[in-house]
């Protein structure tokens, strides 16, 4: 998979933690740690809507992406 | 209506195959008396004793092999884990035990046992065995999707 997720990233630079974030998105501690960790295989729109607006950031500074050598 | 569950309906089948699962056992073990009984109707003991006999008990333990596998895949819908490659696995299991069953009663046909019944049987484990393989393969292919749903945030 290509696409880099960045997401630990932009809660050192807010200051949250996993826990924190996972209770102001609404999504589980074990997804959201799926995500964070790059195993998710898609995220919802809404989703990305909730973690772009608690963390006060856009898509962009959470998915990346990189040239995949087995892609 | 919940059907699915330890305390609904597929919690109570699960129960019900076990004592199917015990009945069957008690047959199995019962069954050459129970011959003895059949055979004071019928006049050529000899011929049909053997083939009842033989067939009955073949019979009866694949339905024991059956119900084993059944009570796995009501176990598992009952865990929540019915979308498991165990799930996949105990069709596929049941789907060649019932061909296994639908050969031995092709094979009973020829030896006898030329009864419209036993063709009937035969018929029907033949479609429920190459159901039950398609059934296992589309189990597999909502494995997949599930995983793929489990895996979306």
């Amino acid at each position: 998979m290509a696409i880099i997720v960045n997401l630990d990233v932009m809660m050192a630079k807010r200051k949250i933690g996993l826990t924190e974030l996972s209770d102001r998105v609404g999504i589980s501690l074990a997804n959201l740690s799926i995500l964070k960790n790059n195993r998710a295989k898609a995220v919802r729109f809404s989703t990305l809507n909730a973690i772009c607006r608690e963390l006060q950031c856009q898509p962009a500074d959470i998915l990346e992406f990189t040239e995949d050598p087995t892609d | 209506m919940k059907l699915v569950g330890k305390k609904r309906l597929s919690g109570v089948l699960e129960m019900a195959v076990w004592v199917l699962m015990l009945a069957t056992v008690i047959i199995i073990v019962a069954l050459p008396w129970i011959i003895d009984w059949m055979m004071q109707f019928n006049q050529n003991e000899d011929f049909w004793r053997p083939r009842y006999l033989v067939t009955l008990m073949v019979s009866s333990g694949f339905a024991l092999l059956l119900q084993w596998e059944l009570r796995g895949i009501l176990r598992n819908a009952n865990r929540g884990t019915i979308f498991s490659d165990n799930t996949v696995r105990r069709l596929r299991t049941m789907g060649v035990e019932s061909l296994l069953l639908a050969a031995f009663y092709a094979v009973m046909l020829f030896c006898g046992m030329t009864k419209f019944s036993v063709a009937l049987i035969l018929l029907i484990f033949l479609l429920t065995g190459l159901l039950l393989l398609i059934f296992g393969e589309l189990f597999l292919q909502a494995i997949e999707y599930k995983q793929e749903n489990d895996m979306t945030i």
